[in-house]
């Protein structure tokens, strides 16, 4: 189904569940694994998800259509992860107990998250980037994103997006080299 | 060159050893089913929203419709302590019991006198000069009990709390 048909099917009331049934069954999985490489545990990642769908059918009257409907839907999951990170950034600030909070624990404690050693480290590594860094290469490496898709979601230029991919697939290489 | 092709050069000449990792497993998993669940709770989280976002706005157009009765009521009280007082203060003059210089008022002056001495004068007196049947006073409805003051406070409170975005208010703190 094209996004038109499932835009269409949202702009009439008697259909608009089905046709956010259809948005969801589209781009679901992208978005989860999107939100899951950002936020890291299932857990997290599906509150993430279902805020962000849940904004996205609050929201979707307004989607003027300048974009694609694909990138529209990764800048609102995105935000929404980025927000969730902050809040959990502030949290464990004001929390004693920082050290539960660090990655390696989110992802042992993770039931969903097998143990795997040389993907615990390129977790490390990424963990160790700069957020905006991280996301363009998460985008980049793993969700294999155009950098013209990438600039619409982030609002960042092409170049300036090159930019950060090359020094965070540096950074990181350097990183699996030395610990 | 198709995109994946592309990306896949590139890495090759930033990073040749992350290169090697491209393919493998990342160690991500989910529950079994999770995306068929998933998007029924969603859904339900939707429609318990609009649910309420109904509830909340039926309340909100009953108290607005409540607050306007008060204030109707209350305009029709003051216009009738009004039309009293035009009537009355002259009566209590020619008595002798007032100052004549009450005569000469207007009728807001007369209202405002009447408000500020409202404990001198008597209700069913004031009626009667107005010609005003008490029992016409109260046919309307008793306004709802959410009409207090504390609770027209309440729902204001409301209103700007809906104004709010909690994320936006948390990130304020």
């Amino acid at each position: 189904m094209t996004d038109e048909q499932i835009l269409d099917m949202l702009a009439d009331q008697s259909q608009a569940e089905r046709g956010f049934r259809m948005l969801m069954e589209k781009y679901q999985e992208r978005l989860y694994w999107h939100i899951r490489r950002m936020v890291v545990t299932h857990e997290d990642a599906n509150d993430v998800l279902q805020n962000c769908l849940v904004k996205v059918f609050r929201g979707i009257s307004r989607f003027q259509g300048k974009s694609s409907l694909y990138t529209w839907l990764y800048r609102i999951a995105t935000n929404e992860a980025i927000t969730f990170l902050k809040k959990q950034k502030k949290h464990s600030a004001a929390s004693f107990h920082d050290e539960a909070n660090t990655l390696e624990n989110q992802l042992v404690a993770d039931p969903f998250f097998d143990e795997d050693e040389i993907q615990l480290k390129l977790r490390k590594a990424l963990d160790e980037l700069p957020e905006k860094q991280r996301i363009v290469f998460n985008m980049r490496y793993y969700d294999e994103m155009s950098y013209n898709d990438m600039s619409e979601v982030l609002g960042t230029s092409v170049g300036a997006l090159k930019a950060s991919y090359h020094h965070a697939a540096k950074k990181i290489e350097h990183y699996l080299k030395n610990n | 060159m198709d995109r994946k092709h592309e990306i896949r050069k590139e890495l090759e000449d930033i990073a040749p050893a992350l290169s090697g990792l491209k393919d493998k497993n990342e160690g991500f998993r989910i529950p079994e089913n999770y995306f068929e669940k998933m998007q029924d709770e969603v859904m339900n989280k939707i429609k318990s929203d609009a649910d309420l976002k109904v509830v909340h706005r039926e309340t909100r157009t009953f108290s607005l419709s409540g607050r306007s009765r008060v204030w109707l009521k209350v305009a029709g009280f003051a216009l009738v302590l009004a039309t009293a007082a035009y009537f009355l203060i002259p009566a209590i003059s020619s008595d002798g019991s007032e100052n004549g210089y009450l005569a000469g008022l207007t009728p807001d002056e007369a209202t405002e006198y009447v408000n500020n001495n409202l404990d001198e004068f008597d209700l069913e007196e004031m009626l009667e000069v107005a010609q005003v049947d008490p029992s016409e006073l109260f046919t309307a409805q008793p306004a709802p009990e959410s009409n207090t003051q504390e609770q027209i406070m309440e729902e204001y409170i409301d209103d700007i709390l809906d104004d709010f975005d909690l994320e936006e208010l948390e990130e304020m703190l």
